[in-house]
């Protein structure tokens, strides 16, 4: 304090020497969260000079100026500000966030562009949004949160990743997107910590996709992890967050009790003395509150020549059943270093091992369908025979020595050249490196006489590798001259992607413990040994041009042209090759001169697209007519195997990519100074030649195997819209956002095999969905229910199935022929929601914030295909018990059967799948600086969270929340169910 | 300077490269195309060999479960009351439908068969080899073929016809008359180039043979009645002198002689872990003991109706049948005892004992060799046969040699039949088959074929023009868009 003072007293001195001139000083700061912060780095210039200087890290500065003078503080992603010096010695300015974003860069596929500039349709994503959920996958966090997106998390097994739509399906393969992490193309990024993202960005529309070419069909997600921003100071964070989560819902079945009645009425007198039967809750004795733990600590800064990111993080999560747990520990190093101003060459790279221990992930679905009238243990303590479902404790005991161990590797080097003026040159060389080890060991162990039984011990090694090589190379140009702004991109990719894995099985270890777990010729009958190596589905190479011309005139009128070129082996001959062009056009309405009261409308542009993209996730072998091996033939006395070799299966040599071609509109408007933002899209997307695996006719003797067609043309047209509101009222700032998506999905046409007009989904072999013109990919397909026979005159005047009987179903004789057959089958309901949504609330007063995200999607169809499943007698729902006793009793529950025509797919089966959730609710804390300062602590926040917390939905599943596909959406076949989850946190930086 | 030198070299790398058009041929790994298969001597006997391998499969089987033994007065679904209650009960009852897994299983599997067969038929013959080989593999591949579309014809009525290794997706269905003359075609061809059975090396035994090609030959002409052929073949495989029964009824069936005297056509198997690759049978596992011994899941289950029509003492009731408590091999049955004893509705824990097999290894891995043409059954065609052309006293040498055998030397039981009068010699032959050979899926066909159906099984269930067939799957139906014409009745 006392330096202070006699500086201040020295400026003083120096001013009163100096004529016209004098020094000036002060402290430049900005709000980050709710804490005012010096800001480094900002630039001063005396207006009308070409002199002037930067704040230093705690945001001084010093310099000399005439007292009339004018100063200009500018920073980039503030606003500029001209302060009049009006003889003061001391100015303090507190930068304002540039709100209005014009100046923003997005960044978009090789390459940024200015946001004012942008023709496409892409949604940014940044810093503590990314942060809202305790989950492996990043991608969580988009939940709700992205107009058009839907996240649906469907298994709440450790470590796994949702399923993710980008503006509905249009595929059958696969319809996820793809990520690009600092440039690097992958599947999945749920080896990277949230915490080291800086930002995320959805690429929607065909001028944002195009230059991802034959990627682009399903959309695309970049990712850009952090690095410490020129002239910010080194700076320490630690994050650290613990969790319980907690399985609150149960699935309603009948008790014990209940069971047996319903069995008697099956078989009358199966159970005679029911009150001695056990009650046995199999789902309680499943699930288990069980912990979530995520830290991080990182170490962030620059200097003039070097700008880097290191983080170590640990995420570990045990599963709400027995024996699954899923820990992962992530090391980040982003490093740039550019010693020249016109050369740059950096490193991204991400290590991240995992170990996960797997447990019996169907344990949820056996337990819904455990006899209740069986102990889970006899009285010695051993297990109980469960009929046809088996004993869920046995096999946690038994069956859960099953640990994948393994690490993923992401990085890339780069090396960037300007020259001349506005040209960069950028090589990089991107690897993703998979590496997965397997083992599981089953002891020797039988529970039943005819189930559940392992007669020798045996343990499996499975080592699995995938690899990734990507080389991209481009050429940007980025320019204003005059009025004009152009920013270009040309460049050339290679990909080389391969995987294999190698198995090993043996049986008869020599002992059981973790010590004998090799395979060794000395301790093994080789006899015993099965191995083999394999490749998976991924081997295949990529060749790609690409082009991007980007030009701006006024920043009033805007074009993009987009084009690439994609070469892939996947596909043969004259479809090897495909071309992706796109353009898009925008107007920056707001600065047109006509446009009255600039100070409510803050912003309004209008743009529009048309492009095409491609898809070619399929199986790299899809295309090819493969001959199966092991076909063995068994001939002689003693009888010996003989190698044995045909045509297994088949491929369509005639495959080409699946054609995406979407338009888009869009419309952004500012209000207020930005309080008041609104972004409306409406898009039709198109694909054409979808690629399908189909079921083929049994005569060409393929068994059940599939077969790859481009099999039909799919429509998702939808309007978008995301509208946010910010203000503050004293200490109280708030905001509050709302977003969502509509989604109408129909199939224009279908042509898959020969001669067919419909695809159809199947489950077990029992037809789910059919997919024909007219209606939702996947749509429900079965019989209409019109209620339950009530006696035998009423099954005499109906069309019905052989073997019906008074309190059987009615099915609707939909043709109207006289005749119940499979042609009276009929759509009965829709897996796509219609309405998808999110509610964003957000409120701080002081230290105090609390931030609210609902979610919820409306007018989709479940079907609860678990309940059909009926080779055998299992457990019941229990709805079951309210069965039809005899005339007059229930029109809507049929008898009790253990098979037969009531499980037939039917409306029975078909429930409303809409539902709201409460998916994050932070409280947090933010502790005043000037208690930390003496600490040495920056900032300080702790909070309590919530996730998903309650649900509002009819559906009486464990989540509304299926697993979707394409032609087998929605289908409900007993879930390991995600959670709620309970948290407490803590960030501070130093 | 050194900018400059830098950009050159960037530049230079970057897009000076010119990538070779190569970069993008990638073959598939570890897989030979079709079209380059097959193309060598080992490849052709690898192609044979393949199409015996659908054999072995457990879904070949009649569905897995003998669902025709089970549709028959013969067998009950078995197993334990609540197990395979929705997809394997029906056939007790006639209540199957459409949609039925085991009738899809059935179907495709035989299909695949059929593919295997057609790969070697169309495609050996460009195979550069020793000719005379050449034609016998081809001639297995026309016997399995026959085999395969036998199956189909008595099972599901006329079927596509698809002759050809080449895709193609617009058949509809042949008719019956069509379907049969196919496969009479491939038999008689297979019957030209095939060894006999004592031609073939030790290693070969279990491959198709003339004889083998002859007995189906002989079955084939039976099912439509055309008794003058259905006689000469069967004559032609007795009087071939490959063939003689084995000593006891029981022994038939027993590891002892696999491969033996009495065998004509044989699917064999090997009894180590590893599934069908490692040359599992898969026949056993559906029907062996269930519980304990563990043996199999117990489905197929020998009824009273059957137990009861055997002749008085007649040794094969208790070489057909396990019973619980009995003891075989040293190991003493003890089952699963989840079937109540209802004695009085037709109903005990019973075992098919024909395919018996001893031993601790897991179900799943049984040797046991599948007999799907015996020498005993061909004896009886040509009885049945000869007896409806008026030549009735060869019909009754046939038919006695059957009953000498079953006899085993005991004298005061099988009295020689000595019946003339057709008709009646009719249903003592087919009385005859019913026991010799029961459980081994001939009674449900020789019921419909014989017109018989009706009387016996229309109590279970039986419905007259529409259960002599099983239903064409809806899903091939569904795929194919209708162009399969369902069978009469079904819906």
């Amino acid at each position: 304090m006392k330096q202070l003072i006699l500086l201040f007293a020295s400026t003083l001195l120096l001013v009163s020497f100096s004529y016209g001139q004098q020094s000036i000083s002060g402290t430049v700061t900005a709000t980050e969260g709710n804490q005012t912060m010096p800001l480094p780095g900002v630039s001063i210039q005396i207006v009308g000079t070409s002199e002037g200087t930067v704040t230093n890290l705690d945001g001084q500065y010093t310099l000399e100026a005439a007292e009339n003078a004018q100063l200009r503080f500018s920073f980039i992603g503030y606003k500029t500000q001209i302060i009049e010096v009006n003889g003061r010695t001391e100015i303090n300015i507190q930068m304002i966030e540039d709100i209005e974003s014009l100046s923003e860069v997005v960044v978009v596929g090789y390459g940024t562009i200015r946001k004012s500039d942008l023709t496409g349709s892409v949604s940014s994503i940044k810093g503590d949004e990314l942060r809202t959920m305790p989950t492996v996958n990043p991608v969580d966090a988009l939940q709700g949160k992205v107009a058009g997106v839907q996240i649906t998390n469907s298994s709440g097994a450790p470590g796994s990743s949702p399923t993710v739509r980008i503006r509905g399906v249009g595929t059958s393969g696969d319809p996820s997107p793809i990520y690009v992490v600092d440039g690097v193309i992958l599947n999945d990024i749920s080896f990277l910590n949230s915490r080291d993202i800086e930002s995320m960005e959805i690429l929607k529309d065909a001028s944002a996709l195009a230059i991802y070419g034959n990627r682009g069909a399903n959309g695309v997600i970049i990712v850009t992890t952090k690095l410490g921003k020129k002239g910010e100071a080194a700076s320490i964070s630690v994050n650290s967050e613990y969790g319980i989560q907690v399985q609150q819902n149960r699935i309603d079945v009948l008790n014990g009790r209940q069971f047996a009645e319903v069995v008697n009425a099956i078989s009358p007198g199966t159970y005679n003395n029911l009150d001695v039967l056990p009650d046995t809750d199999w789902q309680e004795l499943i699930f288990e509150v069980a912990p979530v733990q995520n830290h991080q600590l990182s170490i962030s800064g620059a200097s003039e020549t070097n700008q880097y990111f290191f983080s170590v993080g640990y995420f570990d999560q045990s599963g709400t059943i027995p024996e699954s747990r899923y820990q992962r520990i992530s090391l980040k190093l982003n490093d740039k270093y550019s010693p020249k101003s016109y050369l740059s060459l950096g490193t991204n790279l991400t290590v991240a091992p995992f170990q996960r221990n797997n447990s019996i992930n169907n344990a949820p679905f056996n337990a819904y369908r455990a006899w209740p009238i069986i102990e889970p243990r006899n009285e010695s303590g051993g297990f109980n025979e469960v009929p046809n479902v088996g004993n869920i404790l046995a096999d946690f005991h038994y069956n859960t020595d099953n640990v994948t161990k393994g690490v993923t590797t992401v990085g890339q080097v780069y090396g960037e050249v300007n020259f001349l003026d506005g040209f960069q040159l950028k090589s990089s060389l991107g690897v993703e490196l998979f590496l997965e080890e397997n083992e599981s060991f089953v002891p020797v162990y039988a529970v039943g006489q005819s189930q559940q039984q392992n007669p020798e011990s045996r343990f499996s090694k499975n080592n699995f590798r995938r690899a990734s090589v990507i080389w991209e190379n481009t050429l940007n140009y980025d320019k204003k001259i005059g009025e004009s702004q152009i920013n270009a991109v040309v460049g050339y990719t290679v990909q080389e992607v391969s995987n294999e894995s190698f198995n090993i099985t043996a049986r008869n270890l020599i002992r059981d413990g973790k010590d004998f777990r090799y395979i060794n010729p000395g301790n093994i009958d080789p006899a015993t040994v099965e191995n083999g190596i394999r490749d998976i589905n991924d081997f295949y190479n990529q060749i790609s041009y690409l082009a991007r011309f980007n030009y701006s005139y006024k920043s009033k009128y805007i074009a993009t042209l987009t084009y690439r070129r994609d070469g892939s082996s996947k596909f043969l001959g004259d479809n090897r090759y495909g071309d992706f062009p796109a353009v898009g056009l925008g107007w920056n309405i707001i600065n047109e001169d006509f446009i009255a009261f600039p100070e409510v409308m803050t912003n309004i542009k209008l743009r529009g697209s048309w492009g095409q993209v491609g898809n070619d996730k399929i199986d790299y072998l899809a295309a090819y007519n493969v001959v199966g091996n092991n076909l063995n033939g068994v001939f002689g006395s003693p009888e010996q195997l003989y190698f044995g070799q045909s045509d297994a299966g088949f491929g369509n040599p005639n495959l080409r990519w699946e054609i995406v071609e979407q338009y888009n509109v869009g419309l952004e408007l500012g209000f207020y100074q930005e309080r008041l933002t609104a972004e409306l899209d409406y898009y039709n997307r198109d694909t054409d030649g979808v690629l399908i695996d189909l079921a083929v006719p049994g005569y060409l003797g393929n068994g059940t195997g599939l077969v790859f067609y481009n099999a039909g043309k799919v429509r998702n047209r939808g309007f978008e819209f995301n509208i946010n509101w910010q203000d503050e009222i004293g200490d109280f700032t708030y905001n509050i956002g709302i977003n969502g998506a509509t989604l109408k999905n129909e199939v224009l046409e279908v042509s898959g095999v020969e001669g067919s007009d419909e695809l159809l989904g199947s489950v077990n072999n029992n037809v789910v969905s059919r997919t024909v013109a007219g209606l939702a990919i996947g749509s429900f397909y079965g019989y209409k229910v019109e209620g339950v026979f009530q006696n035998a005159d009423q099954i005499a005047n109906t069309p019905t199935f052989a073997g019906t009987q008074p309190g059987d179903l009615i099915f609707a004789d939909v043709n109207d022929d006289g005749v119940l057959n499979g042609d009276d089958r009929t759509f009965i309901g829709s897996p796509i929601p219609d309405f998808n949504y999110g509610i964003s609330l957000g409120g701080t007063y002081k230290n105090i914030g609390l931030n609210i995200l609902l979610q919820g999607q409306e007018g989709n169809e479940i079907l609860n295909y678990k309940e059909t499943v009926r080779p055998d007698r299992y457990n019941f729902e229990a709805h079951v018990y309210d069965y039809w006793r005899g005339e007059g009793t229930s029109n809507t529950e049929p008898r009790p059967t253990d098979g037969g025509n009531n499980y037939r797919i039917s409306s029975h089966y078909i429930q409303d799948g809409s539902f709201l959730r409460l998916r994050t609710v932070t409280l947090s804390y933010n502790f005043p600086q000037t208690l930390m300062e003496n600490m040495g602590i920056n900032t300080a926040r702790v909070y309590l969270r919530g996730n998903n917390v309650f649900t509002l939905t009819d559906f009486t599943g464990y989540s509304p929340e299926v697993p979707g596909g394409t032609l087998i959406n929605g289908v409900d076949q007993g879930t390991y169910p995600v959670s709620s989850v309970y948290s407490v946190g803590v960030n501070l930086t130093f | 300077m050194l900018k400059n030198k830098i950009l050159t070299v960037i530049i230079a790398s970057t897009f000076l490269f010119s990538c070779k058009e190569e970069f993008l041929e990638k073959s598939p790994q570890d897989k030979v195309t079709q079209e380059n298969f097959p193309s060598n001597p080992a490849d052709a006997l690898a192609a044979t060999n393949a199409a015996y391998e659908v054999l072995r499969h457990g879904t070949y089987h009649r569905g897995f479960y003998p669902i025709d033994d089970i549709m028959s007065d013969d067998a009950l679904k078995g197993s334990s009351p609540g197990d395979l209650v929705a997809d394997l009960q029906p056939f007790d009852v006639f209540d199957h439908n459409v949609t039925n897994p085991f009738v899809l299983n059935w179907w495709r599997t035989l299909y695949t068969g059929v593919r295997r067969t057609n790969v070697v038929i169309d495609r050996v013959p460009a195979v550069e080899m020793d000719e005379e080989l050449k034609n016998r593999y081809i001639g297995e591949a026309r016997f399995l073929r026959a085999l395969y579309y036998s199956d189909l014809a008595r099972g599901y009525g006329g079927v596509p016809l698809v002759k050809e290794s080449e895709i193609r997706t617009d058949f509809t269905r042949a008719s019956l008359t069509q379907t049969y003359d196919f496969i009479e075609a491939d038999l008689r061809q297979a019957i030209e180039v095939l060894p006999e059975k004592s031609d073939y090396a030790t290693d070969d035994l279990g491959r198709a043979t003339k004889g083998a090609a002859k007995a189906l030959l002989a079955r084939v002409y039976l099912y439509q009645q055309a008794y003058d052929s259905a006689a000469l073949f069967a004559e032609e495989v007795i009087n071939s002198q490959q063939y003689e029964l084995e000593a006891t009824f029981e022994s038939a069936f027993r590891e002892e002689t696999e491969f033996g005297l009495e065998s004509v056509f044989e699917v064999g198997g090997i009894g180590v872990q590893g599934g069908i690759a490692a040359g599992n049978n898969e026949y056993t596992s559906g029907q062996g003991v269930r519980g304990t011994p563990n043996r199999g899941i117990g489905a197929n289950r020998p009824s009273m109706d059957l137990i009861e029509s055997f002749e008085e003492d007649d040794p094969r009731m208790q070489a057909t049948v396990i019973f619980v408590g009995e003891v075989l091999d040293g190991i003493e049955i003890i089952g699963d005892s989840q079937t109540p004893d209802t004695t009085a509705n037709g109903q005990v824990e019973t075992y098919n004992q024909k395919i018996w097999v001893p031993g601790t290894t897991p179900f799943s891995n049984t040797a046991h060799n599948r007999r799907l043409i015996r020498y005993a059954e061909v004896l009886l065609i040509a009885a049945e046969a000869l007896n409806r052309n008026s030549q009735t006293p060869q019909a009754l040498i046939y038919l006695n040699e059957v009953r000498e055998r079953a006899r085993e030397g005991d004298t005061s039981i099988l009295p020689d039949i000595t019946e003339t009068n057709p008709d009646l010699l009719e249903d003592l032959i087919l009385g005859e088959r019913r026991h010799e050979l029961a459980m081994e899926g001939h009674r449900f066909w020789d019921l419909v074929r014989t017109d018989r159906a009706d009387e016996v099984l229309g109590p279970h269930g039986f419905q007259t023009n529409k259960h002599e067939l099983l239903p064409i799957p809806q899903s091939e139906r569904d795929i194919t868009n209708g162009l399969l014409e369902q069978n009469p009745n079904w819906n």
